[in-house]
Protein backbone atom coordinates (compact mmCIF):
# COMPACT_ATOMS: atom_id res chain seq x y z
CA UNK A 1 0.00 0.00 0.00
CA UNK A 2 3.32 2.31 1.01
CA UNK A 3 4.72 1.25 -2.19
CA UNK A 4 1.52 2.06 -4.42
CA UNK A 5 0.62 5.60 -3.32
CA UNK A 6 4.28 6.53 -3.61
CA UNK A 7 4.85 5.52 -6.81
CA UNK A 8 1.08 6.94 -8.22
CA UNK A 9 2.70 10.14 -6.45
CA UNK A 10 5.85 9.92 -8.59
CA UNK A 11 4.38 9.44 -11.76
CA UNK A 12 1.73 11.96 -11.19
CA UNK A 13 4.98 14.29 -10.98
CA UNK A 14 6.66 12.47 -13.88
CA UNK A 15 3.31 13.27 -15.83
CA UNK A 16 4.19 17.16 -15.32
CA UNK A 17 7.28 16.92 -16.47
CA UNK A 18 6.86 14.88 -19.26
CA UNK A 19 4.32 17.41 -20.59
CA UNK A 20 7.20 19.98 -20.37
CA UNK A 21 9.53 17.40 -22.20
CA UNK A 22 7.54 17.24 -25.23
CA UNK A 23 6.18 20.52 -25.71
CA UNK A 24 9.13 22.81 -24.72
CA UNK A 25 9.35 25.64 -26.99
CA UNK A 26 12.64 25.45 -27.11
CA UNK A 27 16.15 23.02 -26.80
CA UNK A 28 16.61 24.54 -23.57
CA UNK A 29 13.58 23.29 -21.79
CA UNK A 30 13.53 20.35 -23.49
CA UNK A 31 16.85 19.38 -22.01
CA UNK A 32 15.31 20.69 -18.75
CA UNK A 33 12.73 18.26 -19.05
CA UNK A 34 14.94 15.53 -19.76
CA UNK A 35 17.26 16.51 -16.90
CA UNK A 36 13.78 16.25 -14.45
CA UNK A 37 12.28 13.03 -16.08
CA UNK A 38 15.46 10.82 -15.70
CA UNK A 39 15.42 11.82 -11.96
CA UNK A 40 11.90 10.66 -11.30
CA UNK A 41 12.42 7.59 -13.00
CA UNK A 42 15.64 7.29 -11.36
CA UNK A 43 13.55 7.55 -7.76
CA UNK A 44 11.01 5.05 -9.65
CA UNK A 45 13.51 2.58 -10.10
CA UNK A 46 14.81 3.23 -6.57
CA UNK A 47 11.33 2.30 -4.86
CA UNK A 48 10.76 -0.44 -6.88
CA UNK A 49 14.20 -1.76 -5.64
CA UNK A 50 13.85 -1.51 -2.08
CA UNK A 51 10.04 -1.72 -1.56
CA UNK A 52 9.56 -4.22 -4.03
CA UNK A 53 12.63 -6.35 -2.49
CA UNK A 54 14.10 -6.26 -6.06
CA UNK A 55 17.72 -5.23 -5.44
CA UNK A 56 19.36 -5.40 -8.65
CA UNK A 57 16.93 -2.47 -9.73
CA UNK A 58 19.19 -0.45 -7.25
CA UNK A 59 22.19 -0.84 -9.51
CA UNK A 60 20.08 -0.35 -12.17
CA UNK A 61 19.20 3.34 -10.73
CA UNK A 62 22.91 3.97 -9.84
CA UNK A 63 24.01 3.41 -13.91
CA UNK A 64 20.89 5.20 -15.15
CA UNK A 65 21.87 8.44 -13.17
CA UNK A 66 25.44 8.35 -13.98
CA UNK A 67 24.58 8.00 -17.86
CA UNK A 68 21.64 10.28 -17.91
CA UNK A 69 24.12 13.04 -16.02
CA UNK A 70 26.79 12.40 -18.74
CA UNK A 71 23.85 13.05 -21.47
CA UNK A 72 22.70 16.15 -20.04
CA UNK A 73 26.19 17.71 -19.52
CA UNK A 74 27.23 16.43 -23.11
CA UNK A 75 24.41 18.27 -24.70
CA UNK A 76 24.84 21.23 -22.51
CA UNK A 77 28.21 21.91 -23.38
CA UNK A 78 27.11 21.27 -27.01
CA UNK A 79 24.53 23.98 -27.02
CA UNK A 80 26.10 26.32 -25.70
CA UNK A 81 28.68 26.84 -28.26
CA UNK A 82 25.71 26.76 -31.14
CA UNK A 83 25.18 30.43 -31.34
CA UNK B 1 11.81 4.50 13.00
CA UNK B 2 9.43 4.03 10.69
CA UNK B 3 7.64 7.35 11.80
CA UNK B 4 11.04 9.03 10.67
CA UNK B 5 10.96 7.22 7.19
CA UNK B 6 7.34 8.51 6.95
CA UNK B 7 7.77 12.01 8.07
CA UNK B 8 10.84 12.07 5.12
CA UNK B 9 8.32 10.16 2.75
CA UNK B 10 5.99 13.12 2.86
CA UNK B 11 8.41 16.03 2.97
CA UNK B 12 10.27 14.48 -0.20
CA UNK B 13 6.94 13.72 -2.36
CA UNK B 14 5.25 17.34 -1.53
CA UNK B 15 8.60 19.14 -2.68
CA UNK B 16 8.78 16.77 -5.81
CA UNK B 17 5.19 17.37 -7.00
CA UNK B 18 5.48 20.83 -6.20
CA UNK B 19 8.88 21.12 -8.09
CA UNK B 20 6.79 19.74 -11.07
CA UNK B 21 4.04 22.08 -10.98
CA UNK B 22 6.57 24.78 -11.14
CA UNK B 23 8.37 22.79 -14.21
CA UNK B 24 5.20 22.88 -15.70
CA UNK B 25 3.77 25.94 -15.14
CA UNK B 26 6.11 28.80 -14.66
CA UNK B 27 6.69 30.85 -18.09
CA UNK B 28 10.40 31.76 -18.23
CA UNK B 29 13.32 29.33 -19.12
CA UNK B 30 15.31 30.78 -16.00
CA UNK B 31 11.87 30.38 -13.59
CA UNK B 32 11.79 26.87 -14.56
CA UNK B 33 15.17 25.87 -13.86
CA UNK B 34 14.82 27.82 -10.25
CA UNK B 35 12.05 25.04 -9.62
CA UNK B 36 13.50 22.58 -11.35
CA UNK B 37 17.32 22.73 -9.37
CA UNK B 38 15.69 23.11 -5.94
CA UNK B 39 13.55 20.49 -6.19
CA UNK B 40 14.93 17.47 -7.55
CA UNK B 41 17.55 17.07 -5.01
CA UNK B 42 16.20 18.04 -2.60
CA UNK B 43 12.92 15.56 -2.89
CA UNK B 44 15.26 12.89 -4.06
CA UNK B 45 17.40 13.04 -1.94
CA UNK B 46 14.93 13.35 1.28
CA UNK B 47 13.04 10.12 -0.38
CA UNK B 48 15.90 7.96 -0.07
CA UNK B 49 17.09 8.89 3.20
CA UNK B 50 13.42 7.69 3.86
CA UNK B 51 13.94 4.47 2.51
CA UNK B 52 17.35 3.88 4.56
CA UNK B 53 15.80 4.67 7.69
CA UNK B 54 12.58 2.62 6.33
CA UNK B 55 14.30 -0.53 5.75
CA UNK B 56 17.01 -0.78 9.04
CA UNK B 57 20.14 -1.13 7.70
CA UNK B 58 21.05 -3.65 5.58
CA UNK B 59 23.53 -4.22 2.36
CA UNK B 60 21.68 -2.13 -0.16
CA UNK B 61 22.20 1.13 2.31
CA UNK B 62 25.65 1.42 0.77
CA UNK B 63 24.12 1.68 -3.19
CA UNK B 64 21.62 4.04 -1.83
CA UNK B 65 24.37 6.22 0.19
CA UNK B 66 26.01 5.73 -3.06
CA UNK B 67 23.28 7.10 -4.67
CA UNK B 68 22.56 9.88 -2.76
CA UNK B 69 26.23 11.19 -2.81
CA UNK B 70 26.12 11.37 -6.87
CA UNK B 71 22.96 12.96 -6.78
CA UNK B 72 24.20 15.75 -4.40
CA UNK B 73 27.07 16.35 -6.54
CA UNK B 74 25.69 15.79 -9.92
CA UNK B 75 22.22 17.89 -9.37
CA UNK B 76 23.85 21.48 -9.51
CA UNK B 77 26.43 20.66 -11.83
CA UNK B 78 23.66 20.24 -13.98
CA UNK B 79 21.81 23.13 -12.90
CA UNK B 80 24.54 25.31 -13.81
CA UNK B 81 25.06 24.05 -17.20
CA UNK B 82 21.18 24.55 -18.16
CA UNK B 83 21.72 28.32 -17.45
CA UNK B 84 25.02 28.67 -18.46
CA UNK B 85 23.70 27.21 -22.34
CA UNK B 86 20.69 29.53 -21.73
CA UNK B 87 23.23 32.29 -21.14
CA UNK B 88 24.96 31.52 -23.57
CA UNK B 89 23.02 31.26 -26.25
CA UNK B 90 21.41 34.86 -25.06
CA UNK B 91 18.23 33.98 -23.28
CA UNK B 92 17.33 37.41 -22.38
CA UNK B 93 16.49 36.71 -18.67
CA UNK B 94 14.03 40.42 -18.34
CA UNK B 95 11.78 38.92 -21.54
CA UNK B 96 8.57 36.84 -20.95
CA UNK B 97 9.74 34.17 -23.22
CA UNK B 98 5.81 33.03 -23.78
CA UNK B 99 4.87 36.41 -25.71
CA UNK B 100 8.53 35.98 -27.65
CA UNK B 101 7.83 32.20 -28.83
CA UNK B 102 4.06 32.56 -30.11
Amino acid sequence: MLRISIEITVVISLCFTLYRLFKGPDVLDRLLGYSSTSAKITALLVIEGTLNERIFFINLALVYAILSFLGIVIIGRFIERQV
Amino acid sequence: MTIVAHILFAIGLTAMIIGSLGIARLPDVYSRLQASGASDTAGIITLLLGLVFYNGFTFSDVFLGLLILLIFITGPIITHTITKAAFLSRVDPTQNQTERKE
